[in-house]
């Protein structure tokens, strides 16, 4: 079982404070507006047009 | 209020590594994501921040404490921490807060957080709980599910820490 590790002398407590936490891609897509695409909105049935007297 | 040091850095270190899949039910209340030696678990789409029992705030030069990935893909393999069956799951992790870096290859957070799974010859089986029960154990695609991230490519691993501002060493 280990108890105790030594991690090596390479660097030591070092402090990483992410400005973006958690890190976001850098070309993050804006969120779309459009509707969901999976969802047809309903449309009202075509009527036919009516001819109108010139 | 505790008294920290000045950052060293202002963006997350970028690191690779691999968990085990949940193997059974009661593993997978805990969550998808185990550790090797499933002593820890990682709660699904949450970031992890290590504690000690020991008392002191963790990584420790001198303790096992604090949450572990490797450096990079190729490190990862060389080490044979990579995923050689369908049960272990690999990805990338950004770490954050208090950083020990090893010479041996990996490093150790306080903080971390999954931001992608590396795409594997192992895909999981639909593999039931029990025979009949109609309740699976969990699968690799249902982990980037979970997790909402991207599974993309081993050789995609410096490219995507690139877009993330990762800092690589």
């Amino acid at each position: 079982m280990i108890t105790a590790v030594r991690h090596g002398k390479e660097r030591e407590g070092e402090i990483f404070e992410p400005v973006k936490w958690p890190p976001k891609r850098r070309s993050e897509p804006e969120p779309r507006r459009d509707p969901d695409p999976r969802r047809e909105p309903e449309r009202e049935p075509r009527r036919k047009r009516e001819k109108t007297p010139a | 209020m505790e008294d920290r040091p000045v950052p060293d850095y202002s963006q997350a270190i970028a690191g690779a590594r691999a968990w085990q899949m949940a193997p059974t039910l009661w593993a997978r209340t805990g969550g998808i994501l185990w550790s090797m030696a499933m002593l820890n678990h990682w709660r699904d789409g949450e970031e992890i921040v290590a504690k000690c029992d020991a008392g002191h705030p963790a990584p420790a030069p001198a303790c096992s404490c604090g949450i572990y990935a490797w450096r990079n893909v190729e490190l990862m393999f060389q080490t044979g921490y990579n995923p050689s069956d369908h049960r272990v799951i690999s990805g990338v992790v950004a770490g954050a807060g208090r950083v020990i870096r090893g010479d041996m290859g990996y490093w150790v957070a306080e903080r971390v957080v999954v931001l992608a799974f590396f795409r594997d010859p192992y895909p999981s089986p639909a593999e039931e709980v029990l025979e009949g029960s109609g309740v699976y154990l969990p699968t690799k695609e249902e982990a980037a599910r979970v997790y909402d991230v991207p599974i993309i490519a081993y050789e995609d691993f410096e490219g995507f820490c690139d877009e993330y501002d990762l800092i690589r060493f």
